[in-house]
């Protein structure tokens, strides 16, 4: 496979991409980018960019899905980290002038290498406890609905309303 | 549609089968929440070969054409859409091909900047031009290093210009803000142009009429001992750009009908997404796409995330290992007691002033105008502002700048505003709508570490670049007010804002 795409076989690519374009957009992508069009971008040019560095894979050392969803990563981070200083130099204007007696933040926490299981479970901790509660049971742990608004002790329909805020409210915190 | 409708269709789509279509009324935020925790909820990508290949600018692929039969969607039941339909909801933020919105804006920039280049005297052209290419050049000797020492930062970067995604989207977005650059704005900075213009200082201290008031209650632009220049002299700023004359700063805002330096030196500078930083991104992914954390990776098959269950629950496979989010600058709260705190607190965290910062009481016939002060503000903070990729300045330059944001980023994620001010402070550089872009980030960092005076001056260099009327010379102005309040300069903030906010109308 790897023999064909170097020598820019197209027919290997739309296999390739057939077994690997899937999985990446779903496993790697979506957890970090929910958004379907920045999804689908950054799958876009993931394989793109793959295409283009096919030479600095060595297929000895590992599979192309792990080299594909490490790309895949990246790019995720990139959409993010563009957005977010996007975002913080629109707060940075937005904000009012103040004092700046605030302390600054605990350098440590800034180190953290965070996946996405961290930024999901980050979320919820700032979430309402009810709506954490719906999302964990839910769509963390897949229980069926009848279930979860058992254990919550409400009605089937109070259940759906709380998981229809919760999901709102999640995706208003995440990614942190 | 009630909450209650949505809460009922959402539980009847997540009932549904894996991948089918949710309800068109259910909310954007409420679908993404789906999609990040069960993405196999999501249908499939609209992504097909012919998409991929027709953006692939090298290797064996680069000059492969699309074909009927590889135009196959990686599921079969999605439809084809090339163009992104949603940068413009992020800022134009994401990845993605070649936009309208950034082809009308190199359009535009063609259209205002073509007459301004033909109407200037050839010798200032080639001034600007030399110009231009000093201050570049003087980047592209730390590019190397830079790319040395960034390779994961440097992976994420678009590899071609024409579709580095945030790139175009950006500059689409600025692509108005360019062609309204001599819309209105002149008379409603006049008069404090007037006001200010008064100062006795020289103009080689300070680039217009409005920083010259400051600068007399500063030190003399210098670097602050210990750390390297962490901003670029008024001096030096003019003799680059020597297009941006001082005394013109403003005044060419008077002139409606008349192309301004802004343009020009847009134009120099930027070459924009469509011929600039390809090659150089490109380089710095081969970095980063061949960067060792892969190799610790397992070559194991992977576990497809469709299989059911939540991939939080352990069908995700291995935690990326460098998956660092750099955190924006850390965000303050305590707003509403702020204000009146303001110029104690300012005084008591800028140990660094070299000099007295003035003070409210310097204006005593502002005390009153206080209470107008959020008024005023919120009337200077420009809507429409949005981030400029620097991918405008092109090539090296675009890397080297690209590494700074980087490193700012990381210093101020690790608490260190102060250092993060002074690396991101030699980006404040052409084009103008670039530089001012900076240059706020610039200013409130060295704020955010009481360095009110580095602030002002980080602010005046950013004033300087050019006076287009542009979203990020509001917002350069606002956060000169806020370094001008902070050091308890009321009455001056309150005179920039003004003009921020006259901008804004005039934009």
């Amino acid at each position: 496979m790897i023999t064909r795409l170097r020598q820019g076989d197209r027919a290997a690519f739309a296999t390739l991409y057939g077994w690997y374009g899937d999985p990446i957009f779903r496993q790697a992508i979506l957890p970090r980018l929910p958004n379907l069009e920045l999804a689908e971008d950054c799958l876009r040019d993931t394989f793109r960019t793959a295409l283009e560095k096919l030479d600095s894979f060595h297929v000895e050392d590992r599979s192309i899905f792990f080299w594909l969803r490490r790309i895949a990563i990246n790019k995720a981070i990139d959409v993010h980290r563009r957005s977010k200083r996007d975002q913080a130099l629109s707060d940075a204007v937005r904000a009012q002038p103040e004092p700046l007696t605030q302390p600054l933040p605990d350098p440590s926490r800034r180190l953290e290498v965070q996946d996405t299981r961290d930024e999901v479970t980050l979320s919820l901790s700032r979430l309402n406890d009810r709506y954490a509660e719906a999302l964990r049971l839910r769509l963390i742990e897949d229980r069926p609905r009848e279930e979860c608004a058992e254990v919550m002790g409400v009605t089937l329909g109070n259940f759906d309303v709380i998981l229809h805020r919760a999901a709102k409210a999640f995706r208003k915190v995440y990614p942190p | 549609m009630s909450s209650e409708r949505q809460a009922d269709q959402l539980a009847r789509w997540l009932e549904g089968a894996p991948g089918s279509q949710p309800e068109d009324a259910l909310d954007q935020d409420v679908l993404e929440a789906i999609y990040a925790l069960r993405p196999e909820r999501a249908p499939a990508a609209r992504v097909t070969v012919d998409d991929i290949l027709a953006g692939v600018t090298e290797g064996p692929f680069a000059a492969a054409a699309p074909s009927a039969a590889a135009s196959a969607p990686a599921e079969a039941n999605g439809e084809v859409i090339p163009l992104r339909r949603w940068w413009p909801a992020l800022g134009g933020l994401a990845a993605g091909g070649l936009t309208l919105g950034g082809l009308a804006a190199a359009a535009l920039v063609a259209l205002t900047v073509g007459p301004a280049l033909l109407s200037a005297p050839e010798a200032e052209q080639a001034a600007v031009r030399a110009g231009s290419h000093d201050g570049v050049a003087a980047l592209e000797d730390t590019a190397a290093s830079e790319r040395a020492r960034r390779p994961r930062a440097a992976a994420t970067q678009p590899t071609t210009a024409g579709s580095g995604p945030s790139d175009l989207s950006t500059r689409g977005g600025a692509g108005p803000a360019v062609a309204s650059n001599n819309q209105g704005a002149t008379g409603q900075i006049a008069d404090l142009d007037q006001r200010l213009a008064a100062s006795p200082t020289p103009l080689a201290q300070a680039p217009s009429a409005v920083t010259s008031s400051i600068a007399v209650a500063e030190a003399p632009s210098a670097a602050p001992a210990g750390r390297p220049g962490p901003y670029r002299p008024i001096a030096e700023a003019a003799e680059i750009y020597p297009a941006v004359a001082e005394a013109e700063i403003f005044a060419d805002l008077e002139a409606e009908d008349e192309p301004t330096d802004y343009d020009a030196d847009d134009a120099f500078g930027g070459g924009g997404a469509a011929s600039g930083g390809s090659a150089g991104l490109g380089a710095a992914a081969v970095d980063a796409v061949s960067s060792p954390p892969m190799r610790d990776e397992p070559a194991a098959p992977f576990e497809g995330a469709a299989t059911g269950g939540s991939w939080y629950q352990g069908k995700e496979d291995a935690a990326p290992e460098a998956a660092t989010l750099p955190s924006s600058a850390p965000k303050r709260t305590g707003r509403d007691s702020r204000r009146e705190e303001s110029s104690g607190a300012a005084r008591a965290l800028s140990a660094e002033e070299p000099s007295p910062a003035p003070t409210a009481a310097a204006h005593p016939t502002e005390d009153a105008s206080s209470i107008e002060l959020p008024a005023v503000r919120a009337s200077a903070v420009p809507r429409d502002l949005s981030l400029v990729s620097p991918t405008i300045l092109g090539g090296e330059a675009a890397i080297a700048a690209q590494a700074r944001i980087d490193r700012s980023d990381t210093l101020a994620s690790l608490g260190d505003p102060l250092g993060a001010a002074g690396v991101r402070s030699a980006n404040i550089i052409q084009p103008a709508v670039f530089g001012q872009s900076e240059a706020i980030q610039v200013v409130r960092w060295y704020a955010q570490a009481g360095a009110l005076s580095e602030a002002r001056r980080a602010a005046r260099d950013g004033l300087a670049l050019g006076s287009g009327n542009t979203p990020q010379l509001s917002g350069l102005l606002v956060a000169y007010g806020d370094a001008l309040l902070l050091g308890g300069d009321q009455a001056t903030a309150l005179e920039v804002w003004r003009k921020a906010a006259a901008l804004n109308s005039a934009r």
